[in-house]
């Protein structure tokens, strides 16, 4: 797994690549809250994840709900088919904002 | 009538064993994503192969042997006649069936959604089928997920 951030004022995207997993994803969830100063949108693009399993979905959950304590917004881009079905099945898709 | 099935090898061993703590994942998923690429299993299958062991192994390693780190063995076995893969996954930690853990909530609101359960609620979904034993004091939970490929 690779995360690229590019912060913006208080705009962060954050470009996810590969397996979101049980050992990547708690390696993303101190990468974002490394980022996370300031920010108050905050958008994960999953274009080029490859599949995400329940410890992604964790830290996703706790970035929507982060951003929700502050009155922030967060966005997720360019889910692919795959993650979409997943986040069906889990009631994710009723949770975030996907674009 | 015997069936046929193929099994396979872990660099020679019959089985994988290692310790079941979760920065060893990523030995268990490239042994079963080569299995699961030989056997040509459509993209979004092996996808659901892999988030389930993934799912699976992190219970063990989180659960099964409390403070302790103990072992986990993986098995798998092709069964070409009903094109199916079972992947067996034993433990010698306290007794767990997750085909008995509870149904999480997937409507709650954000503030009390809660992700515990939720790995092994889509493990039942992904798979074709789930089977748990405990047998001798170890704990074997068998995934099985069929293909929908022709010609292995």
């Amino acid at each position: 797994m690779k995360a690229v951030f590019d912060k913006n004022a208080n705009s962060l995207t954050v470009s996810i690549e590969g397996s979101i997993d049980t050992v990547t994803a708690p390696e993303l969830d101190s990468q974002l809250q490394a980022n996370w100063a300031g920010i108050t949108e905050l958008i994960m693009d999953l274009a080029a994840v490859d599949y995400i399993s329940s410890a992604g979905l964790r830290v996703i959950l706790m970035a929507s709900r982060q951003m929700e304590e502050c009155d922030g917004s967060m966005t997720v881009r360019n889910v692919n088919d795959d993650i979409k079905e997943i986040f069906e099945m889990t009631g994710f898709d009723s949770l975030l904002n996907l674009e | 009538m015997e069936r046929l099935v193929r099994h396979f090898q872990f660099n020679g061993e019959e089985q994988l064993v290692i310790e079941a703590v979760r920065e060893n994942f990523p030995v268990l998923r490239e042994w079963i994503a080569g299995i699961v690429d030989e056997l040509q299993f459509q993209s979004r299958e092996k996808k659901q192969i892999l988030i389930s062991c993934d799912e699976i192994f992190t219970n063990i390693s989180g659960y099964a042997y409390g403070e302790s780190i103990g072992k986990v063995s993986v098995k798998a076995e092709y069964l070409p006649s009903e094109q199916e893969l079972h992947i067996v996954f034993c433990d010698d930690g306290i007794a767990f069936d997750p085909l008995k853990s509870g149904t999480p909530d997937i409507q709650s609101r954000l503030a009390e959604r809660k992700v515990g359960g939720l790995g092994l609620f889509m493990v039942k979904k992904m798979m074709d089928d789930v089977v748990y034993v405990r047998q001798d004091d170890r704990n074997i939970l068998t995934l099985i997920k069929k293909s929908k490929t022709e010609n292995k």
